[in-house]
């Protein structure tokens, strides 16, 4: 094992990361917006990357729930980033080819917007 | 692309496990690289996680270590125009295969973001530049500025 000030520096990055994430978390709950999906998303993912780093100075915790609610921010990302590149890239004279993705996409956000707000209400955050 | 997994059973103290780290981070950025060349989507897609790692890291290093702020910075950039890239490298291929035009101009932003990724790593190893704290603090990155990117 690390020496006690390792695992007392790591314990306090994780703790760190924990409350931040359970921040975003509460905020997206209380009032869903795309702002407040990033924050999770973000926090979310810096909270696997610290599990990542100082995987033998903390004490083991269970990402499983953490990694599905990473997987389903990311699904509503994408489809709102791709929704937006692809009505900036696209030519007026082709806008009627298009409509049908940009609708498929649209549904694609609201699906996994629903889902994310039940599955951050499942989630208990990990105690480290 | 999967972490590798950072040994620090026997690290002498916080500034020695934070060096472990950040040596184990860089690296996976620097066999990445090459990407930046060949312009590869995939391989484009895992340097752009290899630098989120890395700067996820060096973010949490800074209060201990400003000197990681710079390059902290630039890594954000490079991962901005890798996102950008990969962006449109998704949305290429979910399009109708009748949208000319506008397939065009994806691919022209493409190019675009490939083009700035380049630059940023370049720029990034310069004399005093955003890496030079890191390629100090690391001891890794000398000769990978131009070097590795050269031919594209």
């Amino acid at each position: 094992m690390p020496d006690d000030r390792i695992e007392e520096w790591a314990l306090g990055l994780v703790k760190g990361d924990v409350q931040a994430f359970k921040r975003a978390r509460s905020r997206f709950l209380r009032q869903p917006s795309a702002k407040r999906l990033h924050d999770v998303r973000t926090t979310a993912r810096r909270l696997r990357c610290v599990h990542e780093d100082l995987h033998d100075a903390i004490p083991p915790f269970s990402l499983r729930r953490l990694r599905h609610v990473i997987d389903l921010t990311g699904e509503a990302r994408d489809a709102a980033v791709l929704r937006e590149a692809l009505r900036e890239a696209l030519d007026v004279r082709e806008r009627r080819a298009a409509r049908h993705l940009l609708r498929v996409l649209r549904r694609r956000e609201r699906v996994a917007l629903k889902r994310i707000a039940r599955a951050l209400e499942d989630l208990r955050p990990p105690h480290p | 692309m999967k972490a590798r997994h950072i040994d620090l059973t026997d690290a002498c103290g916080v500034d020695d496990a934070m060096r472990r780290i950040a040596i184990v981070r860089f690296a996976e950025v620097l066999t990445l690289v090459p990407a930046l060349r060949h312009g590869r989507s995939k391989d484009l897609h895992n340097l752009r996680i290899a630098c989120k790692r890395l700067r996820y890291a060096l973010e949490r290093f800074t209060p201990r270590e400003p000197a990681l702020l710079e390059a902290a910075g630039r890594l954000g950039q490079l991962q901005d125009a890798l996102g950008d890239l990969h962006d449109r490298d998704v949305l290429f291929a979910a399009m109708p295969k009748d949208l000319h035009v506008t397939a065009q101009r994806i691919r022209m932003q493409r190019e675009d973001a490939l083009a700035r990724a380049r630059a940023l790593w370049r720029d990034a190893f310069a004399p005093y530049g955003p890496f030079e704290g890191l390629m100090r603090f690391t001891g890794l990155g000398y000769g990978f500025g131009d070097g590795a990117l050269a031919g594209s």
